[in-house]
């Protein structure tokens, strides 16, 4: 074992993979402790009430680092705390005058505008006019709405402020007049007069000026940080790959081993299921499960080692009915040994640092499958994965609209997995099978 | 002396099944076709013959790797027969194989190597078995044992390889030693090491020896009695020294005849063997099964009836109709060696 | 080195280190040897002396991780050390320079009939014009081999060991080289098949002019063909004569010992081992390689011996260099 690893410094490739798995393995610890499973799957699946502040189809903001690329970010403006002017004006009502302010020095427009309000009423809702103040000192008239609790304002969406301001609001708001193609930077306002009916009733707002870019890795069409499935995604891929390796690899060796050992009829038997099983087609199996029974990934799992199981099995086998052929196996026969310690302590231990460089490029080859089966819009859908996101992508037509980092992020994890782990496998290979050793 | 018998081989015969596409039987391979066979205590005795004879079969029959299809294995008066009688009996009988790498897992060292046969025979305790290993360590002259003891089996040389077989071989300490080929896969140097060892441990323990080669010239050195064995049996049975002298059968003459010494006249000369194959066992010829290749064929007698064990004389046995129980009865076209 | 006589085959100075991980290994270091028209050397040896890298040497049949190939390989007049690669093989290799490597007979295309096999070795070398003539060299090759020619269209596997061997052979004489060099011919043969395929050798010798180059580790096989005896320890040669002299009288320690090891069905011989083990090819000890298993070991051998001259042999002892001078 030792002496294995140390063979491994001698390839680079080695080393790189294992640099590779080492990164995925710290970002998956990273992923659990730092968000755990629950807090994941809730933020996931949180929708609205989870990702209102963040803006939608956000770009990742640290690509600003490059030249030419501007991406605004995300400006929160709330209104509790701030100073206002309330005037009674007698029998109960009550005008309130607020200012939001805030900076805006981006090069690029925001991508969507809206206004969150928290209030209290019993029978009459707050009537509210907004105005709208630029670093120029030009103001605009917004609307004029009554107020619900927990409602939105969504300035973006305002088809009569479009033909009023001749365009959508968040770039017309914003746009510098000597330069329309450019938003104008500074100090801006909104102005929001409110007129509360009812004594106990209050008022507060929230203005969010969705930004163009967020975070790490961008958002989705439904405004989810793309870092937690990113990062989510990467456990989920190591322990589906390593489970399903670990089951059908050792599942395949017990069996291979029972049916050479005991041959006759019960190797027989096994070598007729296994070759049923090579002509069934698992990728169909696979689809027709999960469409028609249940999409959980504990389901789809079993169901891969379970259909994968007897296609190694032939390989095995060749291995082990060399194996049984040694000469030290007859010899320890000769003084007695019975057929279970035979296959246990003579035959297992030959053939399993042989199928370590299999077992390790097995790995890949399931997280891919678990990527495809998501996208094909049968994974499960409560859970983060790569492949998950992959067929969000797909089905919003990521590519066609432009926005290539939804699905390259995930594409590149999955390359990076695929490239870590077969890079050792293949050393590892190049070491445990002495034909393809360099001197 | 009755109780000088150790084993005891009577009518042994041990075929294989061919079959064709898993089920289909084509036939059976008759690789031991009707043995009998006496071996002393403390005898060392020669299985002597060329590939495809079914000498190797003859050995694993004997240690119960090969279930007989008839015939009985005696050892020590008690008869071995099924699963029962195995168990005692394989750990009276130690094997030492042709290939001294094969032979031991590549995986174990030394220590645990030779500990196997002891874990599972149930020898215990601990101590007991650690010194056993010791002793058995000594015996066959790998020393310093504790040098030696966390090897792994790359970790030595050829020779050391086989000292380590043997080694294990003893460590049941048998009465009986099956030695298949012990040295056809080592060095001329090492060789002899090896039979001298075997030798030597025969000596000091009383042990008999079945030793099987195809390589005359090492039984002079180890063995006294000889068995040649051609086509699935024992077709001659004398001492060593009678062998060498007279050697009644054609097949054994003409392997006499083959064998080189180490001579530079052999390079002037071209010896005289008989052409052809060695035969199938899976349809040996009829009657006579060297009578195709015999340069002393008698038609009519050697390929109708089965040639019968004469004593032409004491303590040579051959199963030829050249020859009945006073001696040669038909003119020998052949030449000695 | 003055060109020798274009009849004769020599070898000088050939040397062959391979790059491992441990370190170079010197496999052939330093062999030379001569052989006339229509002789047979054997090479004796045991396992590690480099005896098979010679074989490989001299047909240039060299892996990747080659560190040292130097010295002369003269044949007809032509150093075929010296050519380039496509040259050699296309000129040399199999047409002037045949090979049996060990196992051959294990190692023939199972999924081609042997005719078909043998008549390659003739296409490749467009030794023949078409596959007719071909055949028709085929069938007279395997004739002399003692090969019946409805064999020919058989495959491998339905060949028994000794009737592949000679089928082998028959490859290699298939082209009329000049030297084959055979790799334990015998070894894995039984005894009668091996005297079988020592006599087809032996009537070739007797019928051609081919040079036989043996390595085998058989002493007593050896002797069937021998007129000169070399022994190889450790990657060098430490003695060569003729077979008379060498299978009689052997001089060097280690040729002795060999020879005392060796069971002769004969006469009575007591057999004695040698203690120790042949040195590694990787850092070889400095001076005489066989010195500290050597029984007459003094004090000279630490230094390398060369190989003296005593009395028409060479022997690579310093218990002889009296005797040289003499």
């Amino acid at each position: 074992m030792t002496r294995t690893l140390r063979e491994l410094r001698r390839y680079p490739s080695a080393l790189a993979g294992l640099a590779i798995i080492g990164l995925l393995v710290a970002i998956s610890v990273y992923a659990v402790v730092a968000i755990p499973y629950g807090e994941a799957i809730r933020l996931w699946n949180g929708g609205e009430g989870v990702w209102q502040r963040t803006p939608r189809n956000a770009w990742p903001a640290w690509l600003t680092v490059f030249p030419g690329v501007h991406l605004s970010r995300t400006v929160v403006v709330s209104s509790t705390g701030t100073p206002r002017r309330e005037v009674d004006l007698g029998s109960g009502v009550r005008q309130i005058t607020m200012a939001l302010p805030f900076d805006f020095p981006y090069q690029s427009f925001p991508q969507e505008l809206a206004v969150f309000w928290d209030t209290s009423y019993t029978d009459k809702a707050p009537q509210v006019t907004l105005r709208w103040r630029r670093p120029d000192g030009t103001e605009t008239a917004l609307a004029e709405i009554a107020v619900k609790p927990s409602d939105s304002y969504r300035i973006s969406s305002d088809q009569p402020l479009q033909q009023a301001v001749g365009g959508r609001p968040e770039v017309a708001l914003f746009a510098d007049p000597r330069h329309p193609d450019q938003p104008l930077r500074g100090r801006y306002e909104l102005l929001i007069r409110g007129f509360l009916f009812e004594p106990a009733s209050h008022l507060d707002a929230q203005l969010v000026v969705y930004g163009q870019g967020y975070g790490l890795a961008g958002t989705d069409g439904q405004r989810r940080d793309l870092m937690i499935a990113l990062l989510w995604g990467t456990p989920i891929a190591l322990a589906f790959g390593l489970l399903a390796a670990v089951g059908s690899t050792v599942s395949t060796l017990v069996i291979a081993a029972i049916g050479v050992w005991y041959g006759g009829w019960v190797d027989g038997a096994i070598q007729r299921i296994t070759e049923v099983n090579l002509i069934l087609p698992s990728l169909p199996i696979l689809i027709m499960v999960s469409t028609l029974y249940s999409r959980s990934i504990w389901v789809i799992l079993s169901l891969v080692i379970v259909l994968g199981v007897f296609g190694g099995i032939k390989g095995n086998r060749a291995l082990f009915l060399q194996i049984k052929e040694a000469p030290y196996i007859e010899a320890a026969r000769a003084y007695g040994a019975g057929s279970l310690r035979v296959v246990l302590h003579y035959m297992l231990p030959r053939v399993v640092p042989v199928l370590v460089p299999s077992f390790v490029t097995l790995i890949p080859s399931f997280v891919f499958l678990e990527a495809t089966l998501a996208v094909l819009g049968l994974g499960d859908p409560s859970v983060p994965t790569w492949g998950k996101v992959l067929e969000d992508a797909y089905h919003s037509g990521a590519l066609f609209v432009g926005q290539y980092y939804w699905v390259v992020e995930p594409a590149v994890l999955l390359v990076l997995s695929g490239l870590g782990f077969t890079m050792l496998g293949f050393a590892l290979d190049r070491i445990v099978n002495p034909r393809l050793r360099e001197m | 002396m009755p109780n000088d018998l150790l084993l005891s081989i009577r009518d042994l015969h041990t075929w294989f099944e061919l079959r064709r596409w898993g089920f289909v039987r084509v036939g059976f391979v008759h690789a031991v076709d009707g043995v009998d066979f006496d071996l002393h205590r403390g005898e060392a005795v020669a299985i002597v013959g060329e590939s495809g004879c079914g000498k190797s079969t003859l050995a694993k029959t004997i240690l119960g790797l090969h279930l007989p299809r008839q015939g009985e294995i005696i050892f020590d008066g008690k008869p071995v027969r099924g699963r029962e009688d195995l168990r005692w009996y394989r750990a009276r009988v130690g094997y030492v194989q042709q290939d001294p790498y094969g032979a031991v897992p590549p995986f174990m060292r030394v220590q645990r190597i030779l500990e196997e046969p002891l874990i599972i025979n149930g020898i215990g305790p601990k101590d007991e078995r650690v010194r056993r290993i010791r002793t058995a360590l000594e015996d066959v002259k790998l020393t310093p044992v504790d040098d030696f003891l966390p090897r792994f089996p790359h970790m030595l040389s050829g020779g050391q390889q086989q000292r380590l077989v043997i080694a294990r071989a003893m460590i049941l300490q048998p009465q009986l030693i099956v030695a298949d080929e012990p040295v056809s896969m080592l060095d001329a140097s090492v060789r002899v090491e090896i039979l001298q060892l075997l030798r030597g441990l025969q000596d000091r323990y009383g042990l008999s020896v079945i030793y099987i080669t195809h390589d005359l010239s090492t039984v002079r050195y180890f063995c006294e009695r000889v068995c040649v064995m051609y086509g699935g049996l024992i077709i001659e049975r004398a001492s060593m020294a009678d062998l060498l002298r007279t050697p009644r059968h054609p097949y054994t003459q003409a392997l006499l005849a083959a064998i080189p010494d180490p001579d530079p006249e052999n390079a002037h000369r071209l010896r005289d063997v008989p052409s052809g194959e060695p035969p199938s066992l899976l349809h040996p010829p009829a009657a006579c099964r060297f009578h195709p290749r015999c340069p002393s064929f008698m038609p009519g007698i050697c390929d109708i009836h089965v040639p019968k064990d004469f004593e032409p004389s004491p303590g040579q046995h051959v199963l030829c109709w050249l020859y009945d129980d006073t001696g040669l009865v038909a003119p020998s076209l052949t030449r000695r060696a | 080195m003055t060109p020798t006589p274009s009849e004769t085959f020599v070898i000088e100075n050939l040397r062959l280190y391979f790059r491992t991980h441990q370190g170079p290994v010197q496999a052939v270091d330093g062999v030379s040897l001569t052989l006339g028209r229509g002789r047979t050397i054997v090479v004796v040896g045991e396992s590690g002396c480099g005896k098979t890298s010679l074989g490989r040497a001299i047909l240039r049949l060299l892996p990747r991780n080659v560190q040292t190939y130097s010295g002369s390989v003269w044949l007809n007049g032509v150093d075929v050390m010296a050519l380039p690669e496509e040259q050699f093989r296309q000129q040399v290799r199999w047409t002037q320079l045949a090979w049996v490597p060990q196992g051959a007979m294990n190692a023939l295309n199972p999924v081609i009939g042997i005719g078909d096999q043998i008549a390659e070795a003739l296409l490749a070398h467009q030794k023949a014009d078409n596959p007719l003539s071909a055949r028709r060299a085929v069938e007279e090759g395997v004739g002399q081999v003692g090969v019946p020619l409805d064999f020919l269209d058989r495959y491998p596997f339905e060949l028994s060991g000794g009737m592949r061997q000679r089928l082998v052979l028959a490859m290699a004489l298939i082209t009329h080289p000049d030297v084959i060099v055979l790799d334990e011919p015998t070894s894995a043969l039984d005894v009668l098949t091996q005297a079988n395929i020592m006599n087809v050798l032996k009537t070739i010798k007797r019928s051609t002019d081919t040079r036989f180059i043996l390595i085998t580790h058989d002493i007593a096989a050896s002797s069937e063909l021998a007129d000169d005896a070399a022994v190889m320890y450790a990657g060098q040669f430490v003695e060569v004569s003729s077979a008379d002299q060498f299978y009689r009288e052997p001089l060097h320690p280690y040729s002795q010992a060999l020879m005392a090891s060796v069971p002769a069905l004969r006469g009575d011989k007591p057999l004695a081992a040698i203690p120790g083990q042949p040195p590694s090819l990787i850092n070889p000890p400095t001076g005489c390689r066989f010195a500290d298993r050597c029984p007459a070991r003094f004090s000279k051998c630490s230094e390398e011996p060369p190989l003296f001259s005593v009395e028409g042999r060479l022997v690579k002892c310093w218990l002889y260099e009296e005797r040289a001078h003499a």
